[in-house]
């Protein structure tokens, strides 16, 4: 109890230091005072008495001290005292506190922000139990159908279930997000995306819904209508009114609800709303004849325990290899499987495509960590250096060893204490800009968050750092004894060899890393460029596009009566130059009909498929008139469609190919007037348009074949526009409810912004390049400034007396610009190979450009010797330019 | 007689004080006058050392402290002994009777073997 309240009294002798110290000297006025009474008492003069009276009493001022010492506390007096001193020095030293600070700001903000996102997109766990073990299941596709893969058909899921060894469950799924209903009752029209889903893919799944049911077996069986909703649906359509269990979706709409999802579900797709059965576990597995043609389900599967992703593979691929006894054409069966299964882990089905962006962000976030820490090294010795004289006089005159170090280190926490607090608040800015500016579509993101943990353990990294490279200095020289260091001038022009080359060592290491970064941004820069020039067959500006989704029985006059009667509407808005509408426009994925030879696709009739062999699969987009006018595709040969092309029975239509399939087909003769035939349609081609690039730039243009057909789906409608395309959806808007109240509009987008999406994992990684790359030249520069001002300043006598010798002050310039240019050049030689082996895991985000582009390392390797120069020539000028007297005259 | 600074006696100078103020309470300078008067000179060089010790027998409890005017009307800090201070002192006299008969216990023996 004693010490608490010694402590507290000693506390409190801090805060009322001023009224102590008055009261202190007061006191001691006051005993000097009665002493110099009692010596004039005693006879001796005015000056003689107090002059005793001084010496009777003993150090003045070493009493104070020790009074002081015994009244407050003294470890925190110093502690002020050496964060003033230090705040004071590091003011005028702006430049190495800047950089120091930066470098932690950077190092801990902009890491954890990277990692955070990566760790909330790639590495945390699905969740689901043991989300490891489920895999999605699907059969290799042969090449010549221009797919990845082959989704199962109804009897191929049957011989699956019915016989796989390697799962212990596995179930079947469907879901396209142009499957899309509209809901009317409650408020405005809402669009609703529908998913279909097994009980047994719940199963493998393992998840529990948060209210009511997820459909069982039976359901399947009895093909009851059942369907559970997402909660977002939930919340909002109904108020999260927990008697909506049992009750119909909606009154035009009779599913019976039996379950509500937990927040934040999102198989197959976060958007998915509605889940209902897929209907291929019913009671009877019949298959009528154009179903068995019909390949669109996917399944998953969760291992059994032991099995491996091998194992079930192969288990898979005999069950492949089984199709041969089932029902399946073998024209089918030749053409479609190429015998391999496909066994995927669902996460990297979900992140894969995230997974090269976000880990170049990492490496290139790491690359400038080590840049910048490197620069602070080379700061913190080239600081420690100079100041070892001022250490050596202060220890000479009595300090302790200790005192000095904790100076130092009092300077490191407030360096660090700056950084970190900016680090901190770059992490939660960074992330948030991250996400904000991620490439479209990258997944998950809405649960990332600022990771607190890797914030602790980088904030933790960098202050060890720190203190590590403010105290290794002093550590490693505390064998030499003050007398070394005082001894200045000629005899110690040089730092010692050690020191010289860890500084020059670090010099290199940021110019190859330097280096790598530029020739990455480089890389990526020309890659963004070659994919923007890239035509992509249709013209981008100006065009305004947005999604309709239609019941059936919203369509009296059927569906082309609707549209055409839309379309004339909109045609009238002001502004709108011309409007159409297609099943998928470009860049929006691909509508692809898996052909068997029964069903087919598209069929040239002058080409039958020979036996054995498969329709060809082209694209298929059902338009309405004016598509072509509208997206700006010039029509190379023939015309657009008219009216009168859409038939109003479903056997009779048109035909408009893209160049592309009359290049294969026709190369020498017109394509006009060959026919067509689609499933039940058959047709003449009407023209031939220019190709269009639809799944992407970076995809060659494709085969397309577009049919004078409109159906009851949803409908992507664009609307060619000169206007502001606010003003001008809002018109278009309203004209569309006028004519159907009920239907929904979603996906207002403009078409250069759909482009954009589509490059926008390469124009991320282009710009987080760039940025790190002009980062790395400000720091290469900034350290190859500070090490040689440093050497120059250290050798400043020794040039000074070289020029007062009658040295040519053109050589001593060079002298200097050589070594940097000496430590550039390794640098750069070293950074060329780095940069060669690295740059091939840019990988898929390269176009147009091999990872090996000598122009691009040229141009990186110009620029960067360009920074090593200037920074070099600088500090020489700046030498040569103080007068030999002047460098004599001041002591190192 | 040599005056001895105060200090030599660092670890008693705080038993001289508190006995000094188990008298009456007195200001810094009169605790001093009364050491150098009762050691009949002894100590009576390097009077600042009182202050600091008083500092720190402040902080442990055995005095306090308060201002207050002198005969003469000049204002000085007095010192006062505390109940614990009393107890320190009875504790302090007790260690240095004991320590030091057996300091003379060693040296009248040294001299008597001789």
């Amino acid at each position: 109890m004693r010490i608490v309240s010694e402590v507290v009294l000693r506390l409190r002798s801090l805060v009322f230091r001023r009224r102590e110290e008055r009261e202190m000297a007061e006191e001691l006025r006051f005993h000097i005072d009665m002493e110099t009474e009692k010596n004039l008492q005693l006879g001796m003069t005015r000056t003689e008495a107090r002059r005793q009276a001084l010496i009777t009493f003993g150090g003045l001022e070493r009493i104070k001290e020790r009074t002081r010492d015994a009244r407050g506390l003294r470890w925190f007096d110093d502690l002020v005292t050496d964060a003033r001193l230090a705040v004071r020095t590091l003011g005028r030293n702006r430049a190495f506190a800047a950089t120091t600070v930066l470098t932690l700001t950077f190092g801990i903000g902009a890491n954890t922000a990277i990692f955070s996102v990566v760790q909330g997109v790639l590495v945390r766990p699905l969740p689901y139990p043991d989300a490891d073990r489920i895999v999605r299941v699907a059969a290799g596709a042969r090449p010549k159908t221009g797919l990845d893969e082959i989704p199962f058909s109804r009897q191929g899921y049957w011989h699956f279930a019915d016989n796989q060894e390697s799962f212990e469950a596995f179930g079947d799924y469907h879901w396209d997000d142009r499957v899309r209903a509209a809901l009317t009752d409650a408020g405005p029209p809402e669009d609703i995306i529908v998913a279909r889903v097994s009980s047994s893919a719940f199963e493998v799944l393992g998840i529990q819904p948060q209210l009511g049911r997820l459909p069982t077996l039976e359901d399947e069986e009895l093909s009851n209508s059942v369907a559970v909703i997402s909660h977002e649906m939930w919340a909002g359509r109904y108020a999260s009114d927990p008697s909506v269990i049992g009750r119909d979706i909606a009154d035009d709409w009779p599913v019976e609800i039996i379950g509500v999802m937990r927040p934040g579900f999102d198989f197959p797709s976060p958007e998915v709303d509605v889940w209902r059965i897929t209907g291929l576990n019913s009671a009877s597995r019949e298959v009528t004849g154009f179903q068995a043609g019909m390949h669109g389900w996917s399944a998953i599967g969760r291992l059994k325990p032991g099995v491996t992703l091998e194992q079930a593979t192969a288990d898979a691929e005999a069950l492949i290899a089984g199709f041969a006894e089932l029902d399946y054409e073998p024209a089918d069966l030749e053409g479609l499987f190429d015998g391999t299964a496909i066994v995927r882990p669902i996460k990297d089905e979900i992140v894969g495509g995230a997974r090269t962006p976000l880990l170049i962000a990492l490496a290139t976030a790491v690359f400038v960590l080590l840049i910048s820490c490197s620069n602070v090294a080379n700061l913190l010795l080239v600081r420690s250096e100079s100041r070892s004289r001022e250490q050596a006089i202060r220890l000479a005159l009595g300090s302790s060893r200790g005192r000095l170090t904790q100076y130092i280190m009092m300077e490191s926490a407030i360096l660090t204490l700056a950084g970190t607090v900016g680090g901190v608040a770059l992490a939660f800015v960074g992330t948030s800009i991250l996400v904000a500016s991620a490439p479209a579509g990258m997944p998950r993101l809405d649960q990332v968050g600022l990771n607190t943990t890797v914030l602790l353990v980088t904030t933790a990294v960098s202050i060890v750092a720190a203190l590590f490279f403010c105290l290794a200095p002093s550590w490693a020289a505390r064998s030499r004894g003050p007398r070394d260091r005082l001894r200045s001038g000629v005899y110690k022009s040089t730092m010692d060899g050690k020191r010289s080359r860890v500084l020059d060592g670090l010099v290199v290491t940021q110019t190859a890393l330097g280096l790598i970064l530029l020739v990455g941004s480089g890389l990526m820069i020309r890659s963004f460029q070659q994919l923007r020039s890239v035509d992509p067959g249709f013209e981008v500006d100006g065009v305004l596009t947005f999604w309709l989704t239609v019941s059936v029985t919203e369509l009296p006059r059927g569906p082309s009566g609707f549209y055409f009667e839309l379309l004339d509407r909109l045609a009238e808005v002001p502004g709108v130059e011309s409007v159409a509408g297609t099943e998928s426009l470009p860049m929006t994925g691909v509508v692809r009909e898996i052909g068997s030879a029964t069903l087919g696709t598209v069929q040239i009739d002058e080409f039958p498929a020979a036996e054995g062999e498969l329709n060809p699969n082209f694209i298929t987009k059902r338009t309405t008139p004016g598509y072509f006018e509208t997206m700006g595709i010039p029509i190379v040969e023939g015309r657009e469609f008219t009216r009168d092309d859409y038939s109003p029975n479903f056997t009779e239509t048109a035909f408009i190919v893209s160049a592309a399939v009359k290049r294969k087909y026709w190369p020498d003769e017109s394509a006009l007037g060959k026919r067509l035939t689609w499933g039940r349609l058959n047709g003449p081609i009407v023209g031939v348009a220019g190709d269009v690039r639809h799944r992407g730039l970076e995809v060659p243009a494709e085969e397309i074949v577009h049919s004078a057909q409109i159906i009851g789906r949803t409908m992507m409608i664009a609307v060619r526009t000169a206007h502001s395309p606010g003003r001008v959806f809002q018109e278009v808007g309203r004209a569309t409810r006028e004519l159907a109240p009920g239907v929904p509009i979603t996906r207002v987008r403009m078409m250069s912004d759909i482009l954009a999406d589509s490059f926008s994992r390469t124009s991320f990684t282009m710009n987080l390049l760039v940025l790190a790359g002009l980062l790395s030249l400000l720091l290469a520069a900034v350290g190859l400034y500070g090490v040689l001002s440093h050497v120059i300043h250290q050798r400043s006598r020794e040039m000074a007396l070289r020029l007062a010798l009658g040295a040519d002050p053109g050589r001593v310039r060079s002298m200097v610009v050589l070594r940097g240019v000496k430590l550039g050049l390794v640098g750069v030689v070293i950074g060329l190979g780095g940069a060669a082996i690295l740059s091939r895991f840019l990988g898929s985000l390269l176009f147009g450009v091999p990872p090996l582009d000598m122009r691009t390392y040229v141009i990186a390797s110009v620029v960067l010797l360009g920074v090593a120069v200037a920074s070099s020539a600088i500090p020489a000028l700046r030498a040569a330019a103080t007068p030999p007297a002047t460098a004599l005259r001041c002591e190192t | 007689m040599t005056h001895d600074r105060l200090e030599l006696l660092q670890g008693t100078l705080e038993m001289l004080v508190l006995r000094t103020l188990l008298v009456e309470p007195m200001h810094g300078w009169g605790i001093a006058q009364r050491i150098a008067q009762m050691s009949s000179q002894v100590f009576d060089v390097n009077q600042g050392s009182i202050y600091p010790a008083l500092q720190r027998m402040k902080l442990k409890g055995w005095v306090r402290s308060s201002w207050a005017t002198t005969e003469n009307g000049r204002r000085a800090r007095y010192y006062e002994l505390t109940k614990a201070g009393e107890e320190q002192l009875t504790r302090e006299r007790t260690q240095w009777e004991r320590a030091s008969a057996a300091v003379n216990g060693i040296l009248d023996w040294a001299e008597g073997s001789a």
